[in-house]
């Protein structure tokens, strides 16, 4: 089946607390006392007025600056944060390419957290066997894979996530900036296992500063600012935009 | 697989529990994995390794054992197995309510990067705790046969007092562990409610050792019933009653549902205060 994402009218909001972890003994003493609010709260939008649909073959880069939404985009995508108000539908399963040092247990092997980090993403035993040799094979780490991770160089790990991301063929696949991982030789490797994904029909999000890589890969960009996305098309045309009337004029 | 989020829904209590029901089958195997490395961290590097689940409860029973048999004046074979029965059941609701505050927070470097169903965290510490209440369970089994006390045929009912006590301690921990978010310090009240509350379970004393007009401390603390069961279940005297069951049951599945229902209401906003 084919994948793919529409979202429509999201607006995600965010509330930055004062104190975001007042105790008990102080809501209470507070209480007692009859002073002010404990606990003040601002209203942030994270993402305003969302309205996007993403096609199976389509790899959508996603560019702006700090804190315009980018990550947070993707999270909503995921399920991990639910909209205020807005409606999200997703055909196909959702894969987040997991940041470096999440579901993985330092004290295993690395063919371990292969199943571990799979389970994490919701695989079976069953379907994550499937991929294990392919896994080991991409990330080069055939030597290591029964060394404990914590012995793993940064890149070694880098290297497994990413393979363990993209080999376990997700049919959406959400990408924040962890492709660094790894030397240039991997990256290399990384970027034409990126386009080789998207013959299957499925959709890759990619969530990047590096503008560079944002052209090469990918064959849709949305610009960000503010929580709005105010303008996709081209890549090569986007990047130009969003260099001269966002970065420049900033 | 089609999700639809739509913030005009509106989430019925019975779609949430049986999302929430899906959810965790879904993910059942990062519930293995999880309980897995909790137990394989809690005894690794040790020596004897897994010996030391069944050896450590047994050893500290023994230790016990001798104190208060000294301290009570009382045949220390017999008094042993009925300060265990007691103990046991109760160390196990305490280290899974004491322990379970911290899940929801702990679990947020997941809750953060993947979606993951909130319930399986405190599922994760209860499971483990079970388990380790299992391998209690098995000491005292041994103490048991070792000095010579007869043990009834209702012991083979001891999986149903589990799984009521199992569903009692994931109700509390998974309204403890949503509150725990709010107010950080809950875990340290917690932990000295508990301590406090240890002498209104007779653990170490019978309930008759108390005067007739105080007993009724004991009838509104939830914990005594459970470990009432447990004992009962275990020694196959005083007969059991069904209200023995239904107590415990009822009090466990009104923890529960209620828990689901606190989860349901703070499910979406829970994330923006971790």
């Amino acid at each position: 089946m084919k994948s793919t994402i529409s979202i429509s009218n999201a607006s995600l909001r965010f509330q930055i607390f004062s104190n975001p972890t007042p105790t008990l003994k102080e809501t209470v003493v507070n209480a007692m006392l009859r002073r002010g609010k404990l606990v003040t709260s601002r209203d942030f939008y994270a993402l305003n007025d969302i309205n996007l649909t993403i096609e199976g073959g389509q790899r959508v880069g996603i560019i702006g600056l700090n804190g315009a939404g980018k990550s947070t985009l993707l999270k909503m995508i995921v399920g991990i944060y639910a909209p205020q108000s807005g409606r999200i539908e997703v055909h196909g399963r959702v894969t987040p390419m997991i940041e470096i040092g999440t579901g993985f247990d330092v004290e295993l092997s690395g063919r371990e957290n292969i199943y571990v980090n799979g389970a994490i993403l919701g695989y079976s035993p069953q379907e994550m066997a499937r991929y294990e040799k392919d896994i080991i094979d991409f990330s080069e780490l055939s030597e290591f894979i029964d060394v404990p991770v914590k012995y793993y160089s940064t890149g070694m790990y880098g290297r497994l996530a990413f393979s363990i991301a993209t080999m376990i063929e997700p049919e959406i696949l959400l990408v924040d900036e962890i492709f660094s991982a790894g030397d240039a030789h991997f990256v290399a490797k990384g970027a034409r296992r990126m386009m080789d994904m998207i013959k299957s029909s499925q959709i890759v999000l990619y969530v990047s500063h590096s503008l560079g890589q944002i052209v090469e890969l990918c064959n849709h960009v949305i610009i960000l600012h503010h929580g709005r996305i105010i303008k996709q098309g081209d890549p090569r045309e986007m990047v130009d935009y969003y260099i001269n009337e966002i970065v420049n004029s900033g | 697989m089609v999700t639809v989020f739509d913030s005009a829904d509106r989430e019925t209590y019975f779609r949430f529990v049986s999302k929430t029901f899906r959810d965790v089958a879904l993910f059942r195997y990062a519930l293995q994995n999880f309980v897995i490395n909790n137990l394989r961290t809690r005894y690794r590097k040790s020596f004897l390794g897994f010996l030391w689940s069944l050896l450590s409860p047994l050893l500290s029973m023994v230790v016990l054992a001798v104190v208060f048999s000294f301290a009570f004046k009382q045949d220390i074979k017999t008094f042993a197995v009925y300060v265990f029965t007691g103990l046991i059941p109760w160390l196990y609701i305490n280290s899974s309510i004491s322990g379970g505050c911290q899940t929801m927070i702990y679990a947020e470097g997941f809750l953060k990067k993947v979606y993951i169903p909130k319930l399986l965290f405190p599922l994760t510490l209860v499971t483990t705790e079970t388990v380790n209440f299992v391998f209690s369970i098995i000491s005292l089994y041994i103490l048991a046969v070792a000095v010579g006390t007869t043990l009834s045929w209702t012991f083979a009912l001891l999986p149903l007092v589990i799984l009521i006590t199992f569903i009692f301690n994931l109700g509390w921990v998974l309204i403890l562990s949503i509150i725990t978010v709010y107010f950080r310090d809950l875990t340290h009240i917690v932990t000295v409610v508990f301590q406090a509350l240890f002498y209104l379970v007779p653990i170490v004393y019978p309930v008759e050792i108390l005067p007739e007009k105080f007993q009724w401390l004991f009838y509104y603390n939830p914990f005594y019933y459970f470990i009432v069961l447990f004992r009962k279940v275990i020694y196959g005297t005083p007969a059991l009653t069904w209200g023995d069951w239904l107590i415990p049951a009822g009090l466990a599945l009104v923890l529960f549902l209620v828990g689901m229902y606190i989860l349901m209401r703070r499910d979406r906003e829970l994330i923006f205060r971790l």
